[in-house]
């Protein structure tokens, strides 16, 4: 019989640990209180110097000063010495350990998003989407990855569209107004020659994403609910095609919204009745992109046309 | 599975099952046992909400022939073909 001794690496930073342990601790940065729709959280850093650059856009979008801290605590722990220097914690769990300041800003960013849907998945609908604003009218770009979401709102940004969300859409059910979910825009590889501006200071080998707060693009981020969307306009990414804006009906806009709704079984007939309301009220459309420009200008006709139909009642 | 007859009865299945919103004339349904969506144009919408298990399916296209204004036959050989479909994706159970 074998008996395996616990690796070092363990006990300095167990799987799970009590609430003990992280007292006496010297921390470096603390985040303040900070919030993913439903999902409050803080952060702490024993070392800051090596992840500012990192994990400043991932947390900054997220605070919400002047409010008491409450909720999870993400803990970012330093191992002197070790080839695998950093350790990230929420609460009393350990989530990774990571090889590099990227790395411990890709677990944490992956982190909120999954708690903030977990968290919010009983009290909102909430859609796999991107979400902005213009002149009071919210815009919301239902897609899986892939599809063009975070690169199409990105350039809406650009344009003056006011901040919600790249990631989730989180509708109220009984007003459908909308929660925003600020986090920094994930901007993939293939899109960084779009936005030469949200070049990071230093980009590491085998970076695939670019966490770009908004305010990166000029854009102002809503901190207060937003309207329920008056355009759903479902994004495809298609390289080499030309742009094509195609209008959907609205029962086809209630199923594809409900396709892109995340856990839609576990609520099944109030986001059925939710994503019906949406889609009585809103233009649907789906878009075919070919290029980012002709995709926001597409956009942007749909939201002049109804800029003007709700000027004219 | 049986072929369908202008004479069978059939009835859509129901909550807990089945969840259903209907906007603009189109029903959007939800079918938590086989986690399936399904999109009915307005015809199909019409079908669904008389498969209420009262009638046959002739009964049924009588019905819709007299609020359209269409020929019994032709609407029929309409309705037998959505019912089989509505029968083979399980949102309708055949009574009889």
């Amino acid at each position: 019989m074998t008996l395996l001794a616990p690796a070092p690496t363990d006990r300095e930073t167990p799987p799970l640990v009590d609430t003990e342990f992280f007292v006496g601790r010297s921390w470096a940065w603390k985040s303040g209180p900070c919030a993913a729709v439903s999902h409050r959280f803080a952060v702490e850093c024993e070392v800051w110097d090596a992840l500012s650059h990192v994990l400043e856009p991932v947390v900054r979008p997220l605070r919400l000063p002047g409010q008491r801290a409450s909720g999870s605590v993400y803990r970012v722990l330093a191992r002197a010495d070790h080839e695998v220097p950093y350790a990230l914690y929420r609460d009393q769990r350990r989530i990774t350990l990571a090889t590099r300041p990227e790395a411990v800003a890709h677990a944490l960013a992956a982190q909120i998003n999954r708690q903030a849907i977990e968290s919010s998945i009983d009290d909102h609908v909430l859609l796999h989407a991107a979400a902005a604003t213009r002149a009071g009218i919210t815009v919301i770009l239902p897609a899986e990855q892939e599809r063009g979401k975070t690169t199409t709102v990105a350039g809406l940004l650009r344009e003056g569209y006011g901040y919600v969300t790249d990631e989730a859409v989180a509708l109220d059910p009984s007003s459908g107004r909308i929660e925003p979910f600020p986090k920094a825009l994930s901007i993939d590889r293939g899109a960084w020659p779009l936005f030469p501006e949200c070049r990071p200071q230093s980009v590491a080998t085998g970076t695939r994403q670019w966490n770009v707060p908004a305010d990166r693009l000029g854009a102002v981020t809503e901190r207060g609910s937003v309207g329920p969307p008056r355009v759903v306009v479902f994004p495809m990414y298609a390289p080499g095609n030309s742009t094509r804006c195609t209008l959907m009906s609205r029962g086809e806009g209630v199923r594809e919204l409900a396709q892109a709704t995340f856990h839609f079984p576990r609520h099944a007939t109030r986001n059925l009745r939710t994503l019906a309301a949406v889609a009585a009220a809103a233009t649907i459309a789906q878009l075919r992109i070919g290029s980012l420009e002709d995709a926001v200008e597409a956009i942007e006709m749909l939201v002049s046309q109804q800029i003007v139909e709700e000027l004219c009642g | 599975m049986d072929d369908l007859t202008p004479e069978a009865v059939l009835r859509r299945r129901g909550e807990p099952e089945l969840a259903w919103v209907e906007v603009e004339g189109e029903l959007v349904v939800y079918d938590s046992e086989r986690d399936a969506l399904h999109l009915l144009d307005p015809a199909g919408t019409a079908v669904w909400k008389l498969l209420d298990g009262s009638r046959s399916i002739r009964g049924t296209s009588k019905h819709l022939a007299g609020a359209f204004g269409n020929p019994v036959e032709d609407v029929l050989a309409d309705v037998l073909g959505f019912a089989r479909r509505l029968q083979d994706l399980g949102l309708a159970v055949r009574l009889s």
